[in-house]
């Protein structure tokens, strides 16, 4: 079976949500086993993160969807593993 | 109530992180809890001197205002902080490209706004209700004193949380509001005087 093993995204999230809460969230969902949000730039109203998640089976559907909810921006997929190991 | 507040605990900090809502609350609270008051307390010395010695006619007058000031800040708040928080959203979407229905964010604004009205409803009825309410218990003739008394320690409890808040002398930050409540007591006795 094929499975995302990491994933690393460019997100848009508004200033006044709390980045590490995201994180959290993130890292409190199935599949993931750690989580790294790294704020990349500082905007008026936003701030850019680039997101790193590691897991033994991460669901891009349900990382989208608890950004979507939490008012972040899907940028994009700027790295995806997938596979039975990591390579790389 | 407290039921639902405890329940939803996660979720209110939530919003209020995202919103900045507890802020707002307090500042509300505290300005709307004295506008009532002092509505009362001025419509209670004008009673006073004019002799009026019906405490049902009292009620009536008392619970009408303070109905009609509930309702004014039921309405002005929910429409003006709906306006405000409209514009603040709409401003995000231009920022993240994209539209924020349905998201928690959005059910964070929305609540913001509806909390907002019901504090800035509720709380002159609350602190009216207060002042009105030893017209129900004891004969007017005392029941005027009880009222001015309790009156002045609205004010003086609202000055009080103003300055928890703010950290300063609890006693001054009380009295101050003690104070403007005297003063207005002057100004109507003068009134009432001419």
């Amino acid at each position: 079976m094929t499975v995302i093993r990491r994933l690393v995204l460019d997100v848009m999230i508004p200033l006044n949500v709390p980045s590490s809460e995201l994180a959290l969230k993130l890292s409190k969902l199935s599949g993931i086993d750690g989580v790294d949000l790294m704020i990349v730039e500082v905007e008026h109203k936003i701030e850019k993160a680039k997101i790193t998640m590691e897991g033994e089976n991460i669901s891009l559907d349900a990382v989208k969807s608890l950004l979507d909810k939490a008012g972040a921006s899907l940028q994009g997929v700027d790295r995806i593993s997938c596979g039975k190991r990591l390579v790389g | 109530m407290l039921k639902f507040f405890k329940k939803n605990a996660e979720k209110l900090r939530y919003y209020d992180t995202v919103t900045g809502m507890g802020k707002i609350l307090r500042r509300y609270f505290v300005m709307n809890s004295f506008d009532g008051a002092l509505t009362i307390f001025g419509m209670l010395l004008g009673s006073f001197v004019a002799q009026v010695s019906d405490p049902v006619l009292i009620l009536r007058i008392g619970i009408s205002t303070a109905v009609a000031i509930g309702f004014s800040g039921l309405t002005g708040a929910l429409m003006t902080e709906r306006a405000e928080r409209m514009n603040e959203l709409k401003t995000m979407e231009r920022a993240l490209h994209r539209k924020l229905d349905n998201t928690d964010y959005k059910r964070a604004y929305d609540f913001a706004s509806v909390i907002t009205g019901v504090v800035d409803g509720l709380s002159p009825v609350i602190a009216a209700s207060i002042i009105l309410s030893p017209f129900v218990f004891v004969p007017v003739s005392e029941a005027y004193y009880y009222a001015f008394g309790l009156a002045l320690t609205i004010f003086f409890l609202l000055g009080m949380f103003l300055g928890r808040i703010s950290k300063e002398h609890l006693i001054l930050t009380g009295a101050r509001f003690v104070l403007a409540g005297l003063i207005c007591m002057v100004v109507i006795l003068l009134l009432e005087g001419l």
